[in-house]
């Protein structure tokens, strides 16, 4: 039987790698999402609060 | 149907009428065609019998080449003159602007091959005059028409145009260049016999299934 | 957490298990096959990748014409995040393949017409995210892509139908060509659960691609709202 062992290693740490890659990807891309998404809100407040006082 | 064959037969006299009073696209892609046969060449040193083999090769790529210049300019004059809306409303049915994009493109793929075809047989020592060659290059450039007409009408629209049409539509067209270089071997006559019966009904199926699928579609491109 | 929300968050678990029952299953539980050795082993999720890569190819060209037909958005997004991780698999399919033909065959490559498919599939895919690039009109972008989900999809069975009969007429020279392997009734069973999982987490990562792509979009255009309406007050 061939000795194979080595490829294998490999062509399972491509797999899981990428695989695990993109899920990291999804998951920083969400933080970063919460984050853009939270600090437009407060922005927003602030200058809904800014055109109260100017009124 | 007289007014769809009417409409197409305008569209495709007025855009050949264009394109023979300003001779752009057509210089541009004799020019590029016969400068890559130059390349080509160069870049393969070839022995007369092995350029027997790879001529159909050589000569089709040439014209998926130098046709993506044609296919580039066949809607920029509609885009960057606001026609869009006019073409629209002056046709029965959208199909007639696609038919007629189709066969513009088509007959300029047919008048490239008309030059380099001797061009080349003279470049190389090779005579290619063999009806049953042409016929095969023109079902394929149908083919590359259908999809390119197309995808041209969708990059036209992009940002940035004729950088992305040939990565558009490249992909698409593995079938036809499959099926033109392999049949094309076998007429030639440099590749021993074989049967291309599949190819050449590859490619036809190709040519229908692309062109109706256009068709239907179309609009959806064309129109906002 | 919303109950949808809740229900991704479950489906998430669910893949990460299947997926991990699967990989446990092909290491211990799976007879390792008599003349690739260990290597073949790789088979199991390469081809589930593969069938994955397929399957997001045909969703999007269905998500593309529920777009056309029913012009809502949520399609168009669903269209472009199954193009994105169709292409996560592809990738993945075409170097794992790539790795287990290295040792098998002696060449990383070979123009085998499954091969040269799942290929011009991913260079599809690849083209349909430059051209969401270079369009910015929304709904401009949304008909384009679904015309060209759906013609790409098509040409993938005219390719593959050109790349074999390429095949019958040039056999071909490096190794054994399609691959000779004996599936006993373990292995067909590793390979179904395989194929299952890789399904799973397919929906999986498909649903949450979109869900961000949703919310990309939203951001994107309050942003660009905001740019032009802040008043500062005369």
């Amino acid at each position: 039987m061939a000795q194979t062992l080595n490829y294998f290693i490999a062509g399972y740490a491509v797999i899981l790698g990428l695989l695990g890659a993109y899920c990291l990807y999804l998951y920083l891309l969400s933080r970063k999402l919460k984050k853009t998404s939270a600090s437009l809100q407060k922005e927003s407040q602030e200058s809904s609060a800014k055109g109260k006082i100017a009124d | 149907m007289k007014a769809w064959l009417h409409s197409v037969r305008v569209l495709v006299w007025k855009d050949l009428l264009q394109e023979w009073r300003s001779r752009d696209i057509l210089t541009s892609m004799l020019a590029f065609a016969v400068l890559s046969l130059f390349i080509f060449n160069y870049a393969l040193e070839l022995s007369p019998l092995n350029r027997a083999e790879i001529a159909p090769g050589i000569v089709w790529v040439v014209m998926v080449f130098a046709g993506t210049l044609g296919l580039n300019r066949s809607f920029t004059a509609e885009q960057d003159q606001g026609c869009f809306e006019g073409l629209i409303m002056a046709v029965p049915d959208l199909s007639a602007i696609y038919f007629a994009k189709l066969l513009t493109n088509l007959l300029m793929m047919v008048f490239l091959a008309v030059l380099v075809i001797p061009i080349y047989s003279v470049l190389y020592n090779q005579s290619l005059f063999n009806w049953a060659f042409f016929g095969v290059l023109a079902l394929g450039a149908w083919g590359y028409s259908a999809a390119g007409t197309l995808i041209a009408s969708m990059t036209v629209q992009t940002r940035m145009r004729d950088l992305l049409l040939p990565v558009l539509l490249f992909p698409l067209l593995l079938p036809v260049n499959m099926a033109v270089v392999k049949s094309c071997g076998v007429l030639l006559g440099s590749v021993a016999g074989q049967d291309i019966n599949s190819w050449l009904n590859l490619l036809l199926v190709y040519d229908v299934i692309v062109t109706m699928l256009s068709i239907m579609v179309f609009e959806y491109v064309i129109k906002e | 957490m919303s109950s949808k929300n809740k229900l991704l968050a479950l489906l998430s678990v669910l893949a990460f298990l299947l997926v991990l029952f699967a990989f446990i299953r092909m290491l211990f539980f799976t007879p390792v096959e008599q003349t690739m050795g260990l290597v073949q082993k790789v088979f199991y999720f390469h081809m589930s990748a593969a069938w994955v890569g397929m399957l997001a190819f045909l969703a999007a060209a269905v998500f593309g014409l529920l777009y056309l037909s029913r012009k809502d958005l949520k399609w168009d997004t669903l269209t472009a995040a199954s193009v994105e991780v169709g292409l996560l698999f592809t990738v993945i399919c075409i170097i794992s393949g790539m790795i287990w033909a290295r040792p098998i065959w002696n060449t990383w490559w070979t123009w085998d017409p499954r091969l040269t498919t799942v290929t011009i599939m991913a260079f599809t895919y690849i083209a349909f995210i430059l051209l969401r690039r270079g369009v910015d009109n929304p709904t401009r972008r949304a008909r384009f892509s679904a015309v060209y989900a759906v013609i790409g999809f098509i040409s993938v069975p005219l390719t593959f139908f050109s790349a074999r009969l390429l095949r019958t007429i040039h056999p071909v020279v490096f190794g054994g060509g399609e691959a000779d392997m004996n599936l006993n009734a373990q292995m067909l069973t590793t390979l179904f659960i395989s194929l299952g999982a890789f399904t799973v987490l397919y929906a999986v990562l498909l649903l949450h691609r979109a869900r961000l792509m949703a919310q990309q979009e939203e951001l994107n255009q309050k942003l660009a709202a905001d740019d032009g309406s802040y008043d500062w007050g005369e």
